[in-house]
């Protein structure tokens, strides 16, 4: 009788086949279960380098925003403003009582340069501190804001300058929204630095405006550039006539 | 195209055009296997040809086909093998199953012919490619694009499944049996194609 007819040679044949397909069954599921985990891995790998990528170009790209802006200050400050005073100077002697308009005049335009020169870098940050700082941001809305501030840190801190240029920005960009678009009345500050984070928390009773359609605007999207540059985090909060608040994390070092 | 046509004249044509293509770019060890395995392929077929001439039947050939594939990819995956302490072990029980059951088969006795061998290698290299799969995988790769083990893998497996019932395929009615025979010999020549492309593929991208 040839081998395939007996029945334990057929039982045989199966058991080998199942055993087979069972090994393999497993093999599969186990390698699929590997193939996903690593792919995921992978994919998880290459979002956090363009994340970092994308800050690194964020930084960069404010870091040369603030170095233009010194030069550009420094130019106005060391040329512009030089040259204005010694027209001034020379209009002073030598037309003293016939040009006056002109010496007032002189005496604006040097006032505005240096005005655009504060503005673009200030100067003595290195020395001033955070408070400080803000402070010199919202002082030209105390006449038109009812403004409570709240300072408080669990340690002195020594912010480097260019944290401080950060939080500064950020903070004239939301005094600028609060001033063109809140029609707000009174606006309430609290910081606060512990031991190893510091928060901004800023909030008003304006008018308020819609998130989502906000959030594509430049404005909010330098802030976030710029909380990202701290290493930090921004976040805002607002309804329609309800105001807005917005707060700002980052660690200290 | 039919499957006799297929087996008798379009199998070997691909083999030697893997042949050509493999012997015009060997420079991994990979390509010298598969190399190495259409020369192995093309010889088996040439000599099932000639070999009945002086043989009653050319069934021995299974053996040495299943002897010399299991040398060649033990060859491939040599790196991940000498790692693995059981496969080489495994794998040296294997060959000395395949030579032994060579030796002593009677190739003359159709009805009790029923060798293993086929089996043995097939399940030596589904385990070699396993085992480089999950080493490879272990070590954080996605394998993506690496195709060949993969091929390996499945066209191995369907070959131990087909050929467990060797006795059958060989001692049955031919009607009965025609559609596995055909199977194998469509999947043979796939597969075939396949290693040809990747010789072919991989030659193109290192240039």
């Amino acid at each position: 009788m040839e081998q395939w007819k007996d029945p334990e040679i057929i039982l045989l044949w199966i058991l080998l086949g199942l055993g087979f397909l069972v090994m393999l069954l497993i093999f599969i599921i186990v390698l699929t279960r590997m193939i996903i985990r690593n792919s995921i891995e992978a994919k998880t790998k290459e979002n956090q380098l363009k994340l970092t990528n994308q800050q690194q170009l964020i930084q960069a790209s404010i870091t040369a925003q603030e170095k233009e802006r010194e030069r550009l200050a420094s130019d106005i400050h060391d040329g512009l403003i030089s040259k204005l005073n010694g027209l001034k100077l020379q209009a002073e002697i030598q037309y003293a009582s016939t040009a006056v308009d002109i010496v007032d005049g002189l005496e604006r335009c040097i006032m505005t340069a240096r005005r655009i020169s504060h503005d673009l870098s200030p100067p003595l940050i290195e020395h001033s501190t955070l408070e400080d700082v803000i402070d010199e941001v919202i002082e030209p809305y105390r006449s038109t804001l009812n403004i409570t501030t709240r300072y408080g840190a669990q340690k002195t801190i020594d912010y480097p300058s260019e944290k401080k240029i950060q939080v500064m920005r950020i903070m004239e960009e939301v005094m600028m929204n609060v001033h063109k678009h809140a029609q707000a009345s009174a606006l309430y500050l609290r910081w606060r630095a512990t031991a190893t984070h510091s928060f901004l928390y800023v909030k008003d009773n304006g008018s308020g405006f819609d998130l989502p359609s906000a959030q594509k605007g430049l404005g909010l999207k330098n802030m976030e550039s710029r909380a990202q540059y701290l290493d930090g985090q921004v976040r805002f909060h607002s309804k329609l006539n309800e105001g807005s608040s917005m707060l700002l994390c980052f660690p200290n070092n | 195209m039919t499957p006799t046509f297929l087996a008798e004249y379009v199998v070997p044509f691909v083999l030697i055009v893997g042949i050509i293509s493999g012997a015009l770019n060997l420079r991994s060890k990979n390509r010298y296997a598969i190399f190495f395995y259409l020369s192995l392929g093309f010889v088996i077929d040439m000599a099932s040809r000639f070999l009945p001439g002086f043989q009653s039947n050319n069934l021995i050939l299974f053996s040495f086909l299943s002897f010399f594939e299991v040398v060649i990819f033990s060859f491939m995956y040599w790196e991940k093998l000498k790692k693995a302490l059981w496969l080489q072990v495994l794998t040296t029980a294997g060959l000395i199953y395949i030579a032994v059951e060579a030796i002593i088969l009677d190739t003359s006795d159709l009805a009790n012919y029923q060798i293993y061998a086929r089996n043995v290698s097939s399940l030596l290299i589904v385990l070699m490619a396993l085992q480089y799969i999950f080493s490879e995988l272990k070590e954080g790769s996605t394998l993506k694009g690496d195709v060949l083990h993969f091929a390996l893998l499945f066209y191995f497996s369907f070959e131990f499944m087909l050929l467990i019932p060797i006795n059958f395929l060989i001692n049955a009615s031919a009607t009965s049996i025609m559609y596995i025979w055909t199977a194998r010999v469509i999947l043979l020549f796939i597969f075939y194609s396949y290693l040809i492309y990747y010789l072919w593929s991989n030659g193109k991208t290192q240039k």
